[in-house]
């Protein structure tokens, strides 16, 4: 049984690869006849399979070689386009490109996980009820009293003014984050940062393990560094579509 | 004196306990009777936007309040009411130390630099430069020679407080959550965003010993007075005591631990105050790891909790502005 979401990551994990000519695959969760193609398709001329399944299991070599990083082409900066430019202001874009500068991480990158942190939405105010988590990064509410602001008041500013605190919250991680999987860790476990991407993030039995088991891919009671970041890997090949880059 | 007259002494000195418990009673302020009867809460104030830090000043008859709104008060806590009032952004602050004798504080700014500053007057007595990102905890060593901060900071910053000169800087590679003196001695400890308890030795530049206090990311932490144990929450609901001295683990926090945005540790270690978003703020047993009572805050979360320094009364802060009084008798 596939899960819509997990075939929307895999749709745009394919689109991302799709350098043999083949139209987009709409992302929309559905695993018809064009998406098991586009696998089969895959298999055939990458992985040199003889009988291609079409299928994309956790931990096999079709979801190994999809989300493998250097698959994934980054633009080139001269035509100064980055993931999801095209679903943010030309201010905030131009923002984020100088705040990355600082950082010394890749503007994708960072795009990416802000992507993955705010449902696609940058927006700076959208809020998980529980948690309380807020805006492009989900800012926890200790988080913001630790930067001297409150939840409510990083809401009521502008995507643009947010960015300060997202700088602010990545300042200590700075020159480190190389990958896109670092730049996902600080977010998420910044012990991590500069391990293989094999490293374990969570394992079983435990709070941090129960709360992000929807990440282990491979189901053997252990997050990696990689399966964490898979769904903002995702978030990075869907951002480099037509639409979204810019 | 004969049996008759001791009889009505004591029956009139009944009579007069009980009028003035009722003259006591009538002086309480918007006394809310919650839990098993020996809780009771009363609204301090509000000061008009979240509260980033508040405390109980030694003595208990103040408190101590920071907001959003680049506003620091100073709250009368017999009427209630607000006594003082700092206004400007260097009084928007998410931590504070006192001196010894309670007349200063050490507080960070917006622009990352570090005030020493004078409560009654609110003027600067040393500032203390060098960090260039966000500062969101600050220590004062026993002695008051020594003042440190961390926080977004590429770096633990300690100063001679006396003349503000830069005595260490600890390059660190993740952002420090919490940091304190451990009294006696010379060593400085830190809580780390990755879960870590590091270690220093004030005395030299050397490297910090580190050890894992928690599997998953540490959000909030607070440390005893004297430094030696910290209670730290994770991002995934896990809370910990943590003994700095033997670098163990004392205890897990079981019952409802998630979602902690704010934590208190009382002046003998016996008690813990944690505030959440879900507007709950709850007391804690350190010493069976059980919690004892709980109330309700108001806006969308408890963002600063404090014990008064013995232990009887507890005060919260949430992020509307509300301060809230609550009697643990």
């Amino acid at each position: 049984m596939n899960l819509p979401s997990d075939v929307k990551v895999v749709q745009a994990l394919l689109n991302a690869n799709l350098t043999i000519p083949l139209s987009l695959l709409a992302l929309d969760g559905i695993c018809g006849p064009a998406t098991i193609f586009a696998i089969r398709k895959i298999q055939r001329r990458y992985l040199n399979s003889k009988a291609p399944d079409g299928r994309v299991d956790p931990g096999g070599p079709t979801l190994h070689f999809l989300t493998d990083p250097g698959r994934i082409a980054i633009p080139a900066p001269a035509t100064g386009a980055i993931a999801w430019g095209a679903k943010v202001s030309p201010e905030f874009k131009a923002k984020l490109i100088k705040i990355c500068a600082n950082l010394g991480v890749d503007p994708n990158f960072l795009m990416s996980a802000m992507a993955f942190e705010s449902g696609e939405s940058f927006s700076p105010s959208v809020k998980n009820k529980v948690s309380g988590a807020t805006g492009l990064i989900q800012f926890m509410p200790s988080t913001a009293s630790g930067l001297s602001t409150t939840t409510a008041k990083l809401a009521a500013m502008t995507a643009v003014d947010q960015l300060d605190y997202v700088e602010k919250y990545f300042n200590p991680y700075k020159g480190r984050l190389n990958t896109i999987e670092d730049t996902y860790m600080a977010i998420l476990w910044p012990k991590a940062i500069g391990e293989a991407n094999s490293y374990v993030c969570f394992s079983s039995p435990s709070k941090a393990y129960d709360q992000n088991a929807g990440l282990d891919a491979d189901g053997d009671g252990k997050v990696t560094k990689a399966e964490a970041a898979a769904k903002v890997k995702a978030k990075l090949a869907k951002g480099l579509q037509a639409g979204y880059v810019g | 004196m004969s049996s008759m007259w001791k009889h009505r002494a004591s029956f009139l000195l009944v009579i007069l306990f009980f009028a003035a418990l009722g003259v006591w009673a009538r002086q309480q302020p918007q006394v809310k009777t919650i839990g098993p009867g020996r809780f009771s809460k009363h609204d301090l104030g509000n000061s008009g936007d979240g509260i980033l830090k508040a405390i109980l000043l030694p003595g208990s008859t103040a408190a101590i309040s920071s907001s959003a709104n680049d506003r620091t008060s100073i709250w009368n806590l017999a009427d209630g009411k607000e006594s003082k009032r700092f206004s400007g952004e260097s009084f928007r602050f998410q931590d504070i130390a006192l001196s010894s004798d309670a007349r200063s504080a050490l507080t960070p700014t917006p622009s990352a630099a570090v005030r020493y500053w004078d409560l009654a007057t609110g003027k600067n007595i040393r500032i203390l430069a060098g960090a260039k990102v966000n500062i969101s905890t600050v220590a004062l060593s026993e002695n008051g020679a020594l003042a440190a901060a961390a926080g977004q900071d590429t770096a633990i910053h300690v100063w001679a407080l006396a003349d503000g000169t830069s005595v260490r800087i600890f390059p660190v590679d993740v952002a420090q959550i919490r940091i304190a003196f451990e009294f006696g001695s010379q060593r400085l400890v830190s809580v780390q965003a990755d879960g870590q308890v590091c270690v220093r030795n004030t005395q030299n530049q050397g490297p910090p010993a580190c050890i894992a206090a928690l599997p998953e990311p540490a959000t909030t932490a607070v440390f005893s007075k004297d430094g030696r144990l910290v209670l730290i929450e994770g991002q995934y609901g896990t809370l910990v005591l943590w003994d700095v001295d033997r670098a163990s683990l004392v205890r897990t926090l079981t019952g409802t631990t998630q979602n902690i945005s704010s934590l208190a540790l009382s002046a003998d270690g016996n008690l813990a105050l944690s505030g959440g978003t879900d507007k709950t703020v709850r007391l804690w047993n350190l010493r069976t790891g059980q919690q004892i009572a709980h109330t309700t805050g108001s806006g969308s979360y408890v963002s600063s909790v404090a014990f008064s320094s013995d232990g009887t009364l507890a005060l919260f802060g949430c992020d509307d502005g509300k301060l809230t009084l609550w009697r643990l008798e």
